[in-house]
C-alpha cells in the first residue's frame, strides 16, 4: 500500500499555532500539491504539528476543496488518516469541512 | 376656296395633316406612362409599408419578448425576496444578535494578561462552534437561495473567526488590555456585524 505523508509543519506561519483562513487553506492546497498526488496514493497521513491549537474548518475546506468532492465522506475517511495534536483533535473542524464542501457542491450541482 | 370642310380645315391649319392623331398618340403614351409609374410607385409603396410593417411587427415583438422576459425575471425576484424574507431573515434575526452576543461574551473567558495554553483552545472552540452554529442555520438557509450571497456571508463570517483565532492564539497579544481587546477583537467584531446586515438587507433578490 503505497503511503504518503503530508507535515502541516512545514506550511505552519511562523510563531502560529493555528491553521485559519480560506487564503491559507489555498496556498497550502498549492504548495502541498495535494490534488495531484491524492489519486497516486492508496493512503495520505496528515501530520498536524504537536503543538497545534486549532485548524479552522475555513482552512479545510479550501485544503480539501478538490480531494472531498472527488472522493465523497467516505472515500476521503479511507484515505487519509491524521496524526492528531496533543491537546488539539481534528475530527470536529474535519466534519463541519467535509460537511458544508460537499453541500456546496451538491448545490452548485442543482443550480 | 375650298368648298370641303375638311379641305378647308387642312388648309388653314399650320400643323402637318396628321398632327392631330400623333399628339393624341403622344397623350396616350404618356398616360400609360403616368399610369405604369403610378402603378410602380403603388407596388414600391406597398412592398415598403409592407416592410415597413413586417419591421415594426418584429420589433414590437421583440419587444414584447423582452417585457416577458423582464416581467417573468421580476416575478422570480419577488418569489426570491418573499423566501428570503420568510427563510432567511426573520428566522434568523434573533440568531444573529445570539451570534454576536457570545462572541461579545468572550471578553469573560479573558481576565489575565497570560492565558494558559488550555483556555486560548477553549476560547478559540468557543469562537468556533458559535460560528459552526450560526452557519448551519442562516448559511444553510440562504445556500438555496442565492449562490453569490452566500459566498459573501460565509467569506464574511470567515473572515471573523480568522481574526479572532489569530487574536486569540498570538501569545504577544495582552488580551486582558482592554484597548488591546477592544482593537483586536471587538472592531473586528463590530465591523463584521454592520457588514453583515449591509449584506442582509442589501440583498435585491437578483
Amino acid at each position: 500500500m503505497k503511503t504518503y505523508t503530508i507535515d502541516l509543519g512545514v506550511y505552519r506561519t511562523p510563531g502560529a499555532k493555528v491553521f485559519t483562513g480560506r487564503d491559507r487553506g489555498i496556498e497550502v492546497r498549492e504548495a502541498s500539491r495535494i490534488d495531484q498526488l491524492e489519486p497516486n496514493y492508496d493512503e495520505i497521513l496528515v501530520k498536524v504539528p504537536a503543538d497545534i491549537r486549532s485548524i479552522n474548518p475555513s482552512f479545510l475546506e479550501e485544503f480539501f476543496y478538490n480531494v472531498i468532492p472527488a472522493l465523497g465522506e467516505e472515500g476521503f475517511h479511507r484515505k487519509f488518516k491524521f496524526e492528531n495534536a496533543l491537546r488539539y483533535n481534528i475530527t470536529r473542524d474535519l466534519e463541519e469541512a467535509i460537511e458544508r464542501r460537499l453541500r456546496e457542491e451538491n448545490a452548485l450541482v442543482a443550480y | 376656296m375650298p368648298t370641303d370642310p375638311q379641305q378647308f380645315i387642312n388648309s388653314t391649319c399650320q400643323c402637318p395633316p396628321d398632327t392631330g392623331s400623333f399628339v393624341s398618340d403622344l397623350a396616350d403614351w404618356a398616360n400609360v406612362c403616368i399610369a405604369l409609374l403610378a402603378f410602380g410607385f403603388s407596388i414600391y409603396t406597398f412592398r415598403e409599408q409592407r416592410r415597413k410593417d413586417r419591421e415594426n411587427e418584429a420589433a414590437q415583438r421583440e419587444k414584447d419578448r423582452e417585457a416577458k422576459l423582464e416581467a417573468e425575471r421580476l416575478h422570480s425576484v419577488n418569489i426570491r425576496l418573499q423566501w428570503y424574507k420568510d427563510v432567511v431573515i426573520e428566522p434568523n434575526l434573533p440568531k444573529i444578535r445570539q451570534y454576536f452576543d457570545e462572541l461579545y461574551a468572550l471578553q469573560g473567558q479573558i481576565k489575565t494578561p497570560d492565558l494558559s495554553e488550555e483556555l486560548k483552545i477553549d476560547i478559540i472552540n468557543s469562537v468556533k462552534n458559535s460560528t459552526k452554529s450560526f452557519k448551519k442555520s442562516y448559511l444553510d438557509s440562504l445556500l438555496p437561495i442565492s449562490q453569490a450571497h452566500y459566498e459573501k456571508s460565509r467569506n464574511l463570517l470567515d473572515s471573523l473567526e480568522t481574526i479572532l483565532t489569530k487574536a486569540i492564539d498570538n501569545d504577544e497579544l495582552k488580551l486582558s488590555n482592554l484597548k488591546v481587546y477592544e482593537k483586536e477583537i471587538n472592531k473586528p467584531i463590530n465591523e463584521t456585524y454592520t457588514k453583515l446586515f449591509d449584506l442582509i438587507y442589501g440583498y435585491r433578490g437578483e
